[in-house]
């Protein structure tokens, strides 16, 4: 399997896996984006509802994975893509489903009667926020000019040809070395630089 | 400061905001010259409607607490420390104390737990120690 295709079937598998995980880690109070009491937080609907997501989104990962690597051959980069759209809805309409199940529930036995429902807030947050320690920067700044330097010297051409996003080989160009600058663009805006 | 409402609760919720405002002013936790957040901002934060936390700030700036403006925001006018209240506001008051004794009276509630009752309240709060105290006040009244 070449980079390229590697690169376009590789994050079918990811977002699979991480979607399957994504109601672990969820607050015992909020299920599903559902709110309940403490005291139900070990309902009978709770647990069915997680384990079902869990299995129904990892059968879905399996078969776009298994979707994504027998359409590489097929030589459209899109496919997978397409793929990988499909399965986040599938994931999606997954986790309304164990919503939507927990909530008629939910509803159903009136799990708040007799509970109290607070909404707190910190108003020091707004009014007096903590300032960004902008000094924790300078590591981070200090290994990224220290890369642009090193490679600047090294390297102070772009080679003849570039490999774009995607996996693709192509040569130096105007709209190339743009796409280029782009991908940096992008990492700066990802590293919280811009 | 830690604000807290009960959506779900019989007070109104601006009702409910004026009153942890109140409270809050009370027991020094928000002393004059104090900034609260926008209306917006806490809004958002409580996750109520806009206008019902413009409500309760108006609630409060008639009654002398608050002042709004649009640089400054809003920010706490007086605490118990301000001096000697508003002329006219001692009898507003008082009106309004009668009915919660009234209330408590149609409820059976003897005068001496009435008292009691009060007592304890008055624990929470920091109220001036004299009438001299109340009157040389140094607070942010402007």
């Amino acid at each position: 399997m070449s980079a390229g295709s590697l690169a376009a079937v590789l994050p079918v598998p990811v977002v699979g896996a991480l979607l399957s995980v994504a109601a672990r880690p969820a607050r015992p109070t909020v299920q599903f984006g559902v709110r309940v009491p403490r005291e139900r937080a070990g309902a009978p609907v709770i647990g069915r509802e997680r384990r079902a997501y869990y299995w129904r989104t990892a059968a879905i990962g399996v078969c776009c994975t298994a979707a994504a690597v027998t359409v590489r051959g097929y030589g459209s980069w899109w496919l997978p893509r397409i793929i990988l759209l499909l399965e986040l809805a599938a994931d999606l309409g997954c986790f309304w489903v164990a919503r939507r199940k927990i909530a008629a529930v939910k509803n159903a036995d009136n799990w708040f009667a007799g509970l109290r429902q607070t909404i707190a807030t910190d108003t020091s947050w707004r009014t007096d926020p903590p300032r960004f320690p902008v000094r924790w920067l300078i590591p981070a700044l200090a290994v990224m000019a220290a890369t642009a330097a090193v490679g600047a010297l090294r390297y102070p051409g772009l080679p003849a040809h570039i490999v774009t996003g995607s996996g693709h080989r192509v040569p130096k160009s105007a709209v190339s070395v743009l796409v280029v600058a782009g991908q940096l663009y992008f990492t700066a805006v990802y590293s919280g630089l811009m | 400061m830690l604000l807290s409402i009960e959506p779900d609760g019989p007070v109104p919720i601006y009702q409910q905001i004026r009153d942890r405002i109140v409270e809050a002013i009370a027991d020094g936790r928000l002393p004059a010259g104090s900034a609260l957040p926008s209306t917006r901002q806490l809004a958002v934060d409580l996750g109520v409607n806009f206008h019902t936390v413009n409500k309760g700030y108006d609630l409060l700036r008639q009654e002398g607490l608050l002042r709004l403006g649009r640089k400054a925001g809003a920010v706490v006018r007086r605490d118990a420390g301000s001096g000697p209240p508003d002329p006219g506001w001692a009898q507003d008051w008082t009106g309004r104390l009668r009915t919660l004794l009234a209330e408590a009276a149609a409820q059976g509630m003897p005068a001496t737990d009435i008292v009691r009752e009060c007592l304890a309240a008055t624990g929470d709060f920091a109220f001036p120690a004299t009438a001299a105290e109340a009157g040389n006040g140094s607070g942010g009244s402007p």
